[in-house]
């Protein structure tokens, strides 16, 4: 198990971070309102791995 | 049932637009691969972390790969099963609230027909979520520890999944009965969690609740036995159509004023 095996096993890993995390700022950006104010949801989704993106889609949005 | 065809296709609208399609499947994909990689390197991340004294060895015995799958199920057993509840809590309260529950009840549209078409998209999402996340798991597996059983796999998978739907129902049930979504996805999580605990407690007696579907899908995967699983299959195969008939009544009944 040498370095670039390690990359590679990971890197699927750091994908899908990376599109839970686009769509969540995609959906942030066109909504145009959300609960709470935009820039703290921003801070959210990129720090809170994995949970952030999730506690926005599911309590940020709002329906209308 | 051309009224089913389109309350189906809106449906699948509402997923699509709410990005449920994305985020549910990628949430159970992460769980699934990190699971088979903590318990490959976990003697590496453990010296990595420091604050051992100099010479400690570690000795942690490599599982095997059934129960790496298993580890896996339980990691969806919390965070996936939150995921769950989250994704649909708002999915008739939400419709209640904005008025979207009320225009399609007006029209000649049974509340059951409303809630069905509900529950098989619930389905299908939570069906490609799992198989993905499971799936994902079984080849991260394959590639670090070992190659599981794969009947065992299956079998497990799909009793795991009952499992899900299950409390996806559960779900769909409280969110037709209670006005705020938080609500619902707290009672159906809290639900989950209570009949697993209590399934634990009185693992005799009460085999037959359907937390025995999840319990006996990891002893399954870890031990190649899954005790009293049929039960727990029949008595989940009637709570489902009960909860379905109780969310319709729930949805039925209209906003005052």
């Amino acid at each position: 198990m040498d370095k670039s095996d390690l990359i590679m096993l990971l890197l699927p890993v750091f994908l899908i971070q990376l599109i839970l995390m686009a769509t969540a700022l995609t959906y942030l950006y066109r909504a145009s309102s959300v609960r709470g104010k935009k820039w703290v949801w921003v801070l959210v989704i990129i720090f809170v791995n994995i949970i952030g993106p999730i506690l926005f889609f599911a309590f940020g949005r709002k329906e209308n | 049932m051309s009224g089913f065809g389109i309350l189906l296709h809106k449906e699948w609208r509402e997923a699509v637009r709410s990005a449920k399609l994305i985020w549910l499947p990628a949430v159970f994909l992460l769980l699934g691969i990190i699971q088979p990689l903590t318990a490959k390197f976990m003697p590496d991340i453990l010296a990595s972390a420091g604050n051992l004294p100099e010479g400690t060895v570690i000795q942690i015995p490599v599982p095997t790969p059934g129960e790496v799958m298993a580890q896996t199920l339980s990691q969806f057993g919390t965070m996936g099963l939150l995921a769950v509840c989250l994704a649909f809590m708002g999915t008739i309260a939400g419709e209640k609230r904005n008025g979207t529950a009320d225009w399609i009840l007006v029209k000649p549209v049974s509340p059951l027909a409303y809630v069905t078409s509900k529950w098989v998209m619930l389905c299908l999402i939570i069906a490609f979520s799992f198989g993905l996340g499971f799936g994902g798991a079984w080849y991260y597996t394959n590639l670090l520890i070992g190659i599981p059983i794969s009947g065992d796999v299956l079998f497990s998978a799909f009793l795991y999944y009952i499992w899900l739907v299950f409390i996806g129902t559960i779900t769909i049930a409280s969110s037709a009965l209670l006005r705020s979504p938080a609500a619902a996805a707290f009672v159906a999580f809290a639900g989950a969690i209570a009949l697993q605990l209590v399934r634990g407690l009185f693992e005799n007696e009460l085999s037959w609740l359907p937390s025995g579907l999840d319990a006996a899908a990891m002893s399954r995967l870890t031990t190649g036995i899954s005790p009293s699983w049929l039960g727990a299959a029949i008595v989940t195969g009637i709570c489902i159509p009960a909860l379905l008939w109780v969310a319709a009544k729930g949805a039925g009944i209209r906003k005052k004023g």
